[in-house]
């Protein structure tokens, strides 16, 4: 699903991933780990399509990133979403209107976005929020949403960067089972992630980077 | 495109103020152009009548005899070059002297000094070859001598020209200062929803989809400052054709409205503010 081949990107001459290389396998959930700076958001931003590898090659299903051109993006990131660790929530909206946006995007009809809007909030437990402003919402609840939101078009790969970062471990327990729950029905999920707790005892696979580098 | 249309019209209510100001600033562009396009298009009218309405008069030789005379006129015509050729004979242009000047004073004379003439009226397409119509003419074995009020002519072809640049300068002026305002406009409110459009652009909305209410904007910006000016223009209109006008100042009844005005403008309109719009957002870049 997704394949990393020598891959190089230097911000400012300074290198920020060196000679990184790994694939994903479709179905997969994978964290990806490290200290601060280590190129975690980087490396989900390349595979997101927001920067574009200065080395080496990258693909995402048919997607070949390191020549992708800006009018194949939005098309990319119909396939990929992304979980921010801010959100990235209209806090203008409603929880309703804020996960039907990409829906919206796509130019689905009103009808069929209504009926999944709301089968998507009842899996993360938010269906009797729907009218809330999503400013009004605790940042588990935030959380919540955006995860709605990156689910709600069926996609091949979600990519989450410090998706708990800033929750409590309840919450944080919480988003990790919706991201597994999500991951069982066949999607391949990347979460970026310093917090060792989220992947202690389990089976899911690991990358540890350091200085731009994987180091196991 | 209702979505459009909607989203479009909603965040032009958002911005209600600045959206005022620039309908209203390109109203009052709007209006100045139609005038001067206006005044330019009767200006075209005027110049044209006048130059139709000036005749070569081409004086005859004495003693040409009734063939002759024929004979030219006739040759005059096969020339494709005069709209309307008509002989004036000695007598008859006498006879119309007798109308201005006191008949007495002719008399006193004691015989008619005046030449039989041809009133020859160029056509408007061939003005351009005035010059050589005359030398050809003048040395036309009939014929005495030309008249053209060439001056006036010269200096009614030298208003026009002059008029018309001056008039296409200003045109070209107000038309930019339309575009900037669309421009400044739209991308003010660009920027405003900057953080919205950057989550659209982070869930797959394609450039289309981020650029349309925007173009939508620009075009109803066009088509609400051109429609107001259109309809200032057919008040002014009907103040300036009212009864008391015209009595007031009789010259204002020639002037024309061309009615094409009233659909050319707000076509104007929206054009000019989707090309201001679509120049404002420039390319769409996802990062």
């Amino acid at each position: 699903m997704i394949t990393f081949l020598g891959v190089y990107k230097y911000y400012d001459s300074v290198p920020v991933l060196q000679s990184v290389s790994f694939k994903i396998e479709k179905g997969e959930l994978i964290f990806i780990t490290g200290p601060s700076g280590a190129g975690k958001t980087t490396l989900l931003k390349l595979i997101f399509g927001s920067e574009k590898p200065d080395e080496g090659e990258i693909k995402v299903g048919d997607f070949e990133l390191s020549r992708i051109r800006q009018s194949e993006i939005p098309h990319l990131r119909r396939i990929v979403t992304f979980v921010f660790q801010d959100f990235k929530l209209r806090q203008d909206l409603t929880v309703y209107e804020n996960v039907a946006l990409p829906l919206i995007v796509m130019g689905q009809k009103e009808r069929d976005i209504k009926q999944k809007v709301y089968d998507t909030l009842k899996n993360v437990s938010l269906r009797h929020k729907a009218d809330t402003l999503v400013r009004t919402l605790s940042g588990g609840e935030q959380q919540r949403v955006a995860i709605a939101r990156a689910v709600i078009t069926n996609p091949r790969v979600i990519l989450a960067d410090e998706p708990t970062g800033n929750l409590d471990p309840d919450t944080s327990k919480d988003v990790m089972n919706l991201f597994k729950s999500v991951n069982a029905l066949g999607c391949t999920v990347v979460i970026a992630t310093h917090n060792p707790e989220l992947f202690k005892n389990t089976s899911y696979r690991v990358l540890h980077l350091k200085e731009g580098k994987i180091i196991q | 495109m209702n979505n459009y249309l909607g989203y479009a019209i909603k965040n032009l209510w958002t911005n209600k103020w600045s959206t005022l100001m620039a309908i209203l600033s390109i109203a009052v562009c709007f209006f100045i152009i139609t005038l001067i396009a206006i005044g330019l298009y009767n200006l075209n009218i005027f110049t044209k009548k006048l130059s139709n309405k000036a005749a070569m008069v081409i004086y005859l030789k004495n003693g040409l005899s009734q063939t002759e005379i024929a004979q030219f006129t006739e040759s005059l015509q096969q020339k494709n070059v005069f709209s309307k050729i008509k002989f004036i004979s000695k007598e008859e242009a006498l006879k119309e002297m007798k109308d201005i000047i006191e008949p007495s004073l002719i008399e006193l004379i004691g015989f008619n000094p005046l030449s039989d003439t041809v009133e020859a009226f160029i056509k408007d397409e061939k003005l351009n070859t005035l010059e050589e119509i005359k030398k050809e003419l003048k040395n036309h074995k009939y014929v005495e001598d030309i008249y053209y009020p060439t001056n006036i002519i010269n200096i009614l072809k030298m208003l026009k020209i002059t008029l018309w640049n001056l008039g296409i300068v200003i045109l070209s002026l107000l038309g930019l200062s339309i575009f900037f305002i669309i421009y400044a406009t739209v991308k003010n409110h660009y920027w405003k929803k900057e953080e919205e459009i950057e989550i659209l652009k982070l869930l797959g909305a394609t450039p289309s989809y981020i650029r349309y209410p925007f173009l939508t904007e620009g075009g109803l910006l066009g088509i609400a400052g051109s429609l107001i000016a259109a309809l200032s223009i057919f008040f002014l209109y009907f103040i300036l054709y009212s009864k008391e006008m015209i009595d007031y100042l009789p010259a204002i009844s020639q002037l024309i409205l061309p009615t094409e005005v009233f659909y050319l403008l707000p076509s104007a309109g929206m054009l000019l503010g989707i090309i201001s719009s679509l120049i404002a957002l420039g390319k769409i870049r996802y990062q």
